[in-house]
């Protein structure tokens, strides 16, 4: 009987499937010029051990918390001088989503509507910009623009779990987004508790709406993205129009590129000061202590002990900007994943760490 | 919607019918390994249990076999993170001839026609966005019924020659659909393409100890696979134990 029962297991254990590997072999960091406005160098030419990032690319592949990644970029002195794609060279101009790196987005741009008066202060409540707040949510009155752009207005709103209040939005369940995070109930006052969520950057998407007349990401496109070239990306809107302002940018790592260079550069691009300088100094300052290893400015994290900033969208979506080495890093992955299957920022910073390290 | 109701009443037409000589019907439930490749999620497989229930509706006038099946399973499975597939196969309906002159082997052949939607959630790699292989096959049947000490066996091949496929949009990861019921089918069955055999693989292989030593009990193994050539290949394998009793039968009476 015993060899009946083999029999029939080596038939089953014979006909197995075999996954794919997730990522392609490293091979080369060799950028290459597609004529999106980057400009190529090469690691040597800007004082980058190349030997020395050949063994990071190597061992970001070897890595096995990093099996979702799929590119890892390396800018240097304004110049991309490495950049791999290990889940295979169409990302390189094949646009994912980014997810809630869309929030560091909006946090730039809102130095540019302070620049332009589309918004007067951040300290301006927002029952300035949505009409009947005061008589519809008393609660809200006192919630400002700066609330909103260092998440903590307070307003009950939860990213997470089946149900929550994303996961509503993702399914398109509400008629109007910005009614139906006003509809919250508040957790806590306006300003006293740091609550990362996505309802906030939402309602700033709301406030542009609403002053300008047209969507935020219409209002973006001239206002920043086609002055750097950033040009390769879609911005979701939620079905009443309303562009997301908590994720739904949708975009390559070279374009997130040049978000990392235009604050690495103050705000300057082309020789043109597109957002006040004195804002993304603000912006890169700490506004919230957050638990954790990083802390938080407008929307942008910030690792103090390092000097960096960062963006941070779901699954593994980073822009590093370093500016004591003049240097950006942009790393992305597989956009989907939840909880310990996506990239944390704490399993990719060693190897920005390693580059910060290379760079003399 | 329509296509349940229609399915169900076809099935009680099925029972109904059922009364008469020659026709029997079998329930089942079925344990075994389940494996799915599916190139959209990354190309990794997911391995499991599945477990599922059929009804089968079968009738023998003289040489011929017609049968019509309906199947459910469930696989829970694990590759990263968490996998499910629920499988559904509204209908299977066959018809076959014996092409044997003799009493106690029987040779058909035949051809067949199934519905399979294979619907699967990965929570941990892809969010709430769905997958799917859903498919409308027309299949040829070889099906060897042969007796060993009294005991009655059955060995059956079936081969996908010619289909209709709906897969996925390659652009999942900008998908999130509403979870209502009607969605579970009315996306799965979107954007069919012709396919064929060359470009769509799917056949099944069961053996099947026929009313165990006189019993209204059938024991049986199946494996069964399923795979395309497409960019994003989606693969399956299940290997099943499968139990069916008889629900009526009546032996045809001799004049």
């Amino acid at each position: 009987m015993n060899y009946k029962i083999v029999i029939a297991l080596s038939i089953i254990l014979s006909s197995c499937l075999k996954s794919d590997p997730t990522l392609n072999e490293f091979v080369s960091f060799e950028p290459q010029d597609i004529g999106d406005g980057h400009t190529i160098s090469s690691p040597s030419s800007e004082s980058v051990d190349s030997a020395g990032l050949v063994s990071i690319y190597q061992d970001i592949y070897n890595d096995e918390n990093l099996w979702s990644i799929r590119s890892f970029l390396v800018f240097r002195n304004g110049h991309l001088i490495a950049e791999n794609y290990y889940q295979g060279s169409s990302f390189r101009e094949e646009p994912q989503m980014v997810w809630s790196t869309t929030k560091q987005i909006v946090g730039l741009l809102y130095g540019i509507a302070l620049n332009q008066g589309v918004v007067d202060s951040l300290d301006a409540p927002i029952s300035n910009y949505f009409s009947n707040l005061v008589q519809n949510h008393p609660d809200k009155e006192s919630i400002t623009i700066r609330h909103l752009i260092t998440m903590n207005s307070g307003i009950d709103y939860n990213n997470d779990g089946v149900g929550g209040e994303t996961d509503q939005l993702l399914r398109e369940i509400p008629e109007n987004m910005i009614d139906f995070i006003l509809n919250r109930p508040m957790r806590v006052q306006p300003g006293v508790e740091f609550h990362y969520n996505d309802g906030d950057p939402h309602l700033l998407s709301g406030v542009i709406q609403n002053q300008l007349g047209i969507p935020m990401d219409q209002w973006a496109d001239t206002a920043l993205f086609q002055k750097i070239g950033f040009t390769n990306y879609e911005w979701d809107r939620y079905k009443d129009g309303t562009t997301f302002g908590g994720y739904g940018l949708i975009t390559t790592p070279r374009e997130l590129g040049k978000i990392g260079l235009l604050v690495l550069n103050n705000g300057m691009w082309g020789g043109q000061q597109l957002v006040p300088s004195s804002y993304i100094s603000e912006m890169l300052q700490t506004q919230m202590v957050v638990d954790g290893d990083f802390n938080f400015g407008y929307y942008w994290w910030l690792d103090e002990v390092n000097n960096i900033q960062f963006t941070w969208g779901h699954g593994g979506q980073f822009t590093f900007v370093i500016p004591d080495k003049n240097l950006v890093i942009v790393s992305t992955a597989i956009p989907n994943t939840q909880g310990k299957y996506q990239i944390q920022a704490n399993e990719i910073l060693p190897y920005v760490l390693r580059v910060k390290s290379i760079a003399n | 919607m329509k296509q349940i109701l229609f399915f169900l009443t076809l099935m009680i037409h099925f029972i109904a019918v059922g009364q008469e000589k020659n026709k029997a019907h079998y329930l089942g439930f079925d344990v075994g390994f389940n494996q799915i490749k599916e190139g959209q999620n990354y190309g990794v497989v997911f391995s499991g249990l599945n477990v599922g229930l059929d009804y089968q509706f079968e009738w023998r006038p003289k040489k011929h076999l017609f049968t019509y099946a309906f199947y459910t399973s469930f696989a829970p499975s694990y590759g990263i993170g968490i996998g499910i597939n629920w499988r559904l196969k509204f209908f299977d309906l066959n018809y076959a001839y014996d092409l044997l002159k003799s009493e106690k082997f029987r040779f058909y052949l035949g051809a067949g026609l199934q519905s399979d939607l294979n619907w699967q959630l990965y929570p941990e790699l892809q969010s709430g966005h769905m997958l799917w292989n859903a498919s409308y096959d027309f299949s040829s049947l070889l099906k060897f019924d042969f007796p060993i000490k009294e005991q009655k066996f059955s060995c059956s091949f079936k081969f996908v020659w010619l289909g209709v496929l709906s897969r996925p949009d390659e652009s999942v990861e900008v998908h999130s659909y509403s979870l209502k019921f009607s969605d579970f089918f009315s996306n799965a069955y979107k954007n069919m393409k012709f396919s064929h055999f060359l470009n769509y693989h799917k056949f099944q292989f069961d053996l099947a100890w026929n009313r165990v030593k006189g019993k209204n009990f059938s024991f049986g193994y199946r494996f069964e696979y399923i795979g395309n050539n497409e960019v994003y290949a989606f693969q399956m394998i299940q290997h099943t134990m499968r139990f069916n009793w008889v629900l009526v039968k009546k032996k045809k009476s001799k004049k």
